[in-house]
């Protein structure tokens, strides 16, 4: 038998061709499909400016990645529910993410807020020192480019520090992420190093950086880096550092007081002359779930009976309504839970309280006026709906849960008069009584500017107008000089809740002032008796609670890299 | 069991002793003396009311002042039973036909199937139509060619989701004091009532009605199309030489649309219509040589030789897009046309990816007097997922196997008529990861980078970030197999033994577990991250038996045992855990309950040890011990794990594991005469089960209802007390840990085959008619509504969802099933 004829040889010689057609190496090559590589965003200027946009976005809290990180919301007033200007909210069991447990002090480090914080945080950070590696690789290419890419780093350095500090404040032992970090893919550095010096370090850096003025209204620039430095300086308590820096903020003349204390919470008059630094909200920029708006704020909204339908959370505290109460002479009381404000009441209270908080009986910017309907929890976290994060009837909403939530309102990191109330602190520290009191009484003259309108509008009034039958309205300047240094200090910390409130620095401050347990129990005695039940499986406030404790799994994942916060 | 929920006067005792325990004031709908008329009434248009006053509420009522949207009002019920309102009985249809025949060239068989099925759950339904064609040529002596054809169309109608937002979910959530419709009337497209009631009313939490989830999805239609196929030529070159080409094609496409109705009845309603649709497409082939010899030496040898290569592409892409704020309900516009919603929430995303694999394999076989067998084969693969320098990989394998029924001192054996001996030991590999994991990804959109720099409030500056970190170093994970097994035939073959005792080896384990969060979120990367090791040993029992001519009758009995231990990790840390499980499932207990930790199985549970309760005489001073929430007396007492004095994080430890020690499968069948009847009974023993759900059927996590044996015998028992101000008890812990044992009987058949003298007549070869019932029983102490889990669906999509074996979030039950057939041969 022949073994191989024509057709046999024919078959193995195809067989073995096929073999090394296929088989080439290259075959397994699959380019990169759906997304794209750092390099090609380092061949342009415009690569590295959309990093640095992207470092910015992370001021909003939200992605769409890893569904609602509502711990990251910008305003941190899930923190602030451990503060007494807040209640959590809602109802008992409505507890997104261990918001109740921040409230009621049982700061177990599994909450879930504590890692969403802490991962968005370093999200900024790690986009931040992306956009420096790419600008370095860009004007490594192109030597050009090198004075745009010093702005691009500058602003960089400055979201680096802004994140850092905002970690700071969480968590004060925090480890420093650098683009250095990055390069080496490290991601478990120890906590054990003071983060201020390296936040003033990154501030410095971005102030020799960036430009006198901003180039665009959401970015920073000198002085805008300037205030955010006299912030940690006064955290770490250096009153003499925050002054100069504050005063610079301040000589820049590139600020002023809006002539009404709503214009601050209004989306027509965003980023207007008070506001330094800001989230940059905006809705209905072809995201149809609003992820540009003011997402993962729009829990504290008021409830069903109300316009937004949801969600009931971030009810104001009695004790902050009471607050708002003022003498004769319009000054605050030094003791206010002494009697309780009600709506119609004749005693006099500062117009900035029906700006701060929805009251039944009182209109609600131009929605209505607020009902006890619009209060998920019947009394259970208070009588009060959050009312400064609230858009106008007339204002553009996002269009997918619920229209009146999400909009564009921007979320006041730093304005101008938090700078001159900061800067009053630390005036009082450095016996400049006077001049703390000139720029107190620049924020109180102010608050007397306007006033909630009536429903049939218009939205602001003055505080004197007949319409207003809920309230007296009244608000006076410190015309005495201080009495003492002490006296001082109360006039100017009081202050700034009453103008700073829901604002997300209560909880902060009281850290920092060394006041939290005090402050803390007074308001927990008053309040218990008010409220019917948020606060009745309260923990003791202990020394820990000055800090929140790190996130469990981080510290686990960070294979002894971090410490956990002592007591936790 | 769901059934076994709370109705009204219970779920208002309930309330109350929830309440009254934590010492807190009653919610508003329970300070009556009895339920209040209404249980929502919106206070902005109705006079404020109070609902404390009972019935005296109806007063106030003005019904005029009625609307659906602006308006619900809602009686209260006197005690829905949401199981039943979401159910029914349903209706399944399965038919299908064959033919097949040929010739001595040319065979073939062609079919067709249809099957139609409702779900247990209103409003759900699932079709699969399809046909099959393969035929076979013989062109020569040495040449044949052949073909397989076969398409599948499916539509899958409102599939219900497992998790806390899913329709199950929903049932054993929703209060007995919501009604299923408000005093509306109002009805939808096809005419059936859709002015649906809620949980609108504060304090009840934010459940979503089930049937008017079911009844707005029933136009939510998934489908898709696949077609596979392959086309075959053989030729003999020469004797025992046969060359062999196969070049098959998998191709498919998909599409799903979505309808979202704004929800008037909720507490968290949602105010905007909107619509999401997909549509994908993607094709694989494969195309597989191999050259094959086989000869016999002599009498006593044979060999068998056989070589190969196969490359394998596939690519996909997809295309899908969202529009809000829809200006009609109606399915004839739900279009992404910008003018039927708001035009400036148009989202559109598409994707793709391809992935190619690359093999060359050899394998030889040797047999020396049908006694002695051994084995060897060697292959090398590729794989588009890695990095260049990784894609590579070799994994050999031999076997060898000893008939030693073949033996002269075995020949005359009259108990034994077979018995085989085998061993064989050989590498695997895995690849099974996404595309371009071994490289950096940047991406952008709107909602993850883009940022209105310029304060317009409506236009955001184009953002990019890195999305996606990637691995250079991944590379194929490998298992390596040790087996040896006995197979043997007893007793004139009536009786079958199998044994095999393996042990798998898993290094270099692929994972995607979490990374530090000071990564910030770009999604993490595979990476082989630990090494594991399956031990176990699987039994198979079978006898045959005859009691007469007429009847005979049949057991089979599979038993099986493993035991899975990770051995090492990459040794940053002893243990890892599964990617964004923050995110995936809402953290309500709030702790990384599935863990994987070396000396553990993969896929643990971890939580805390719960190790009583906390008496009346409980001191404060121990109640304040714990850290981790406010324990209560009546709650959970646990387990101070590291004996700090304290109850923290540290002390959460594994507490389960979804393993189980035995399962296995029994199959009973009997003939007698024309009658057959067979069962098959199936069964797990000693895996446990996450029953998450009790996190609201027992902790009443967003105000749920409550498992009615839970609130009969709630604080006796070990269980701990309904107490609103216990934030301790909810934790993960062992008190959600279950025995998921169980035993089914997941088949019983009776058929009859008609006489043939009848079915002659009729032109037909053989007719059965049948009765079936699938899932008829089911023993178990499990608490929750089925202990044979499906895989919680959580993954992204990345096969990962083994990971997630165990959770109960709310599981889709098996169906019993009661099927009448008839099958006809002609």
């Amino acid at each position: 038998m022949k073994i191989f004829n024509k057709y046999t040889f024919g078959a193995i010689l195809a067989f073995v061709s096929i073999y090394f057609i296929s088989c080439g190496d290259s075959f397994l090559d699959t380019p990169l499909q759906n997304a794209i590589t750092s390099d090609i965003l380092a061949e342009r200027q415009a690569g590295v400016d959309a990093s640095l946009i992207s470092t910015y976005k992370m001021l909003n809290g939200f992605t769409n990645t890893v569904g609602n990180p509502w711990g990251a919301a910008p305003s941190n007033y899930f923190y602030n529910a451990a503060a007494d200007d807040t209640h959590k909210g809602s109802e008992p069991s409505d507890n997104p993410d261990g918001y109740y447990e921040i409230g009621i002090y049982q700061w177990s480090s599994n909450l879930k807020a504590f890692r969403d914080k802490f991962i968005n945080l370093y999200e900024g950070v790690a986009r931040a020192n992306k956009t420096i590696i790419l600008s370095d690789i860009l004007v490594g290419k192109d030597a050009t480019t090198k004075a745009a890419n010093d702005v691009v780093k500058a602003e960089a350095k400055f979201l680096r520090a802004w994140y850092h500090f905002e970690a700071y404040k969480m968590w004060k032992n925090i480890p420093y992420y650098t683009e250095e970090d990055v390069k080496n893919n490290e991601s478990r550095k120890p906590n054990n190093v003071d983060a201020i010096p390296l936040i003033i370090a990154d501030l410095d850096a971005a102030i020799a950086g960036l430009p006198a003025n901003k180039t665009a209204v959401g970015r920073s620039d000198k002085t805008v880096a300037q205030a955010l430095k006299g912030k940690v300086l006064l955290y770490k308590g250096d009153f003499t550092g925050a002054k100069a820096a504050l005063d610079i903020v301040v000589n820049s003349g590139k600020y002023s007081l809006t002539p009404c204390y709503f214009d601050n919470f209004n989306v027509a008059t965003d980023n207007s002359s008070e506001s330094v630094f800001a989230l940059q909200a905006a809705v209905k920029d072809g995201d149809g779930d609003g992820a540009s708006g003011n997402y993962l704020e729009r829990l504290a909204a008021p409830h069903s009976g109300s316009h937004t339908g949801c969600c009931g959370f971030n009810n104001p505290t009695q004790d902050l309504a009471n607050a708002y109460q003022v003498d004769a002479n319009g000054l605050p009381l030094a003791n206010w839970n002494s009697s309780k404000i009600t709506v119609g009441s004749t005693t006099p209270v500062d117009p900035r309280i029906d700006w701060v908080m929805g009251r039944t009986g009182v209109p609600y910017l131009d929605w209505g006026v607020h009902s006890n309907g619009w209060i998920r929890g019947n009394g259970w976290a208070g009588f009060y709906s959050p009312k400064k994060n609230m858009k106008l009837t007339t204002d553009v909403g996002g269009a997918s849960w619920n229209t009146n939530q999400v909009h564009s309102k921007n979320v006041n990191f730093i304005r101008y008069a938090d700078v001159l109330l900061m800067l009053a602190e630390a005036e009082v520290e450095a016996g400049s009584l006077e001049r703390a009191r000139e720029l107190v009484n620049l924020v109180r003259k102010r608050a007397g500017g306007c006033a909630q309108g009536p429903v049939e509008g218009p939205v602001a009034v003055a505080i004197n107008n007949p319409k207003i039958t809920w309230a007296k309205y009244s608000v006076g300047e410190y015309t005495a000089t201080w009495s003492s240094k002490d006296a001082a200090r109360d006039a100017v910390r009081r202050e700034r809740r009453l103008e700073l409130a829901t604002e997300g620095h209560r909880i902060f401050d009281l850290r920092r002032w060394g006041v939290l347990k005090p402050t803390i129990e007074a308001f927990r005695t008053y309040e218990k008796g008010q409220i019917n039940g948020a606060l009745d499986a309260v923990g003791p406030v202990e020394a820990k609670h000055n800090v929140f404790p790190l996130p469990f799994v981080e510290v686990g994942l960070s294979a002894g890299a971090l410490k956990q916060n002592e007591g936790f | 069991m769901i059934s076994l929920l709370l109705n009204s006067n219970e779920y208002l005792d309930m309330t109350k002793q929830f309440y009254n325990n934590g010492g807190s004031n009653l919610p508003s709908y329970a300070q009556g003396t009895g339920l209040p008329k209404y249980i929502y009434v919106n206070p902005t248009v109705n006079t404020d009311v109070t609902f404390g006053a009972g019935s005296s509420v109806a007063n106030t009522v003005d019904l005029s002042k009625y609307d659906r949207y602006s308006n619900p009002i809602m009686e209260t019920s006197s005690g829905t039973d949401w199981w039943a309102a979401a159910t029914r009985r349903a209706m399944i249809q399965d038919h299908s036909f064959s033919v097949s025949g040929g010739t001595e060239n040319l065979t073939y068989a062609v079919g067709a199937g249809i099957l139609r099925q409702e779900g247990i759950l209103k409003y759900n339904e699932f079709n699969r139509y399809n046909v099959r064609a393969n035929t076979m040529i013989k062109v020569s002596n040495k040449f044949r060619i052949g073909e397989n054809f076969n398409f599948a169309y499916r539509t899958d109608v409102n599939n219900p989701a497992q998790s806390e937002q899913g329709t199950i979910s929903a049932i054993y959530k929703s209060s007995p004091l919501a009604p299923i419709y408000d005093i509306g009337t109002s009805v939808g497209s096809d005419g059936e009532r859709d002015s649906f009631g809620g949980t609108k009313s504060a304090d009840l939490g934010n459940s979503t009605n089930p049937l008017a989830r079911l009844y707005r999805g029933r136009q939510n239609v998934n489908q898709g199309m696949n077609i596979l196929g392959n086309l075959y030529a053989e030729f003999d070159v020469i004797s025992g030489l046969t060359l062999k080409t196969d070049f098959k094609v998998d191709m498919g496409s998909g599409y799903s649309r979505a309808f979202s109705y704004r929800t008037p009845e909720n507490q968290e309603g949602q105010g905007a219509q909107n619509f999401r649709e997909d549509w994908g497409t993607g094709s694989t082939w494969t195309w597989t040589n191999t050259a094959a010899y086989k000869t016999t030496l002599s009498e006593r040898h044979s060999i068998g030789a056989l070589i190969g290569y196969e490359a394998l592409s596939g690519k996909g892409r997809n295309i899908g897009g969202t529009l809000n704020d829809y200006f009609t309900v109606s399915e004839n516009a739900w279009y992404l046309n910008t003018g039927f919603g708001d035009a400036t929430s148009r989202n559109v995303f598409s994707g793709g990816g391809e992935n190619k694999l690359l093999s060359t394999f050899g394998k030889v076989d040797y047999t020396l007097d049908d006694k002695y067998f051994l084995s060897a084969t060697i292959r090398r693969d590729g794989s588009s997922r890695f990095a260049p320098a990784n894609r590579y990989a070799v994994f050999p394998a031999v076997s060898a196997g000893w008939r030693i029924s073949g033996e002269n001192f075995m020949k005359d054996n009259s108990v034994i008529n077979d018995l085989k001996l085998r061993a064989s030991w050989g590498k695997t590999g895995n690849e099974n990861i996404p595309g371009y994991n071994y490289v950096d990804r940047w991406g952008g959109s709107i909602a993850s980078a883009f940022y209105d720099i310029n304060g317009t409030n409506s236009s955001s500056v184009t953002g990019y970030w890195q999305t996606g970190i990637g691995n250079p170093n991944t590379k194929w994970e490998v298992g390596v197999n040790t087996n040896v097994g006995l197979d043997a035939s007893l007793l004139d073959d009536k009786l079958s033994v199998v044994v095999d005792v393996y042990k798998r080896v898993t290094s270099d384990l692929l994972y995607n577990a979490q990374l530090p969060g000071t990564l910030g979120i770009a999604s993490v990367p595979f990476s082989n991250i630990a090494q594991m090791t399956n031990t176990g040993i699987d039994l198979g029992l079978g006898y045959k038996g005859k009691v007469n001519k007429d009847i005979s009758y049949n057991i089979d009995l599979n038993l099986s045992h493993y035991k899975n231990v990770i051995d090492k990790t990459d040794g940053v840390t002893d243990f890892f855990y599964p990617n964004s499980q923050q995110g995936r499932i809402d953290n309500r207990l709030p702790i990384e309950f599935n863990i994987n930790q070396v000396g553990e199985s993969i896929s643990s549970f971890r939580g805390y040890v719960v190790e009583g309760i906390y008496g009346t005489g409980t001191t404060a001073e121990e109640l304040a011990k714990v850290e981790i929430g406010s324990a209560k007396v009546g709650g959970l007492k646990f387990k101070d794990i590291d004996g700090d004095g304290k109850i923290t994080e540290k002390d959460a430890t594994i507490i389960g594991n979804p393993h189980p020690d035995l399962t296995g499968g029994l199959n009973l069948g009997v003939s007698i005469k024309n009658l057959d009847i067979s069962a098959f009974f199936v069964g797990s023993l000693g895996n446990e089960i996450f029953n998450y759900v009790k996190a609201f059927t027992h902790f009443r996590q967003f105000n749920s209802n409550v498992d009615r044996e839970y609130y009969l015998n709630n604080g006796t028992g070990g269980s701990p007390k309904l107490n609103i101000n216990d934030t301790a008890s909810r934790l993960a812990s062992t008190y959600y840990v279950e025995d998921g044992s169980y035993l089914r009987l997941g088949q019983l058949q009776i058929g009859y085959n008609i006489p043939m003298s009848a079915t002659n007549k009729a032109g037909m070869k053989n007719l059965k008619v049948y009765v079936q019932g699938q899932n008829l029983f089911t023993i178990t102490g499990y608490s929750g509504l089925d202990p044979a889990l499906s895989n919680a669906n959580i993954g992204d999509g990345n096969n990962l969802n083994d990971l997630w074996t165990g959770y109960d979030l709310g599981q889709y039950p098996t169906n019993k099933l009661i099927t009448v057939g008839v099958s006809a041969e002609f």
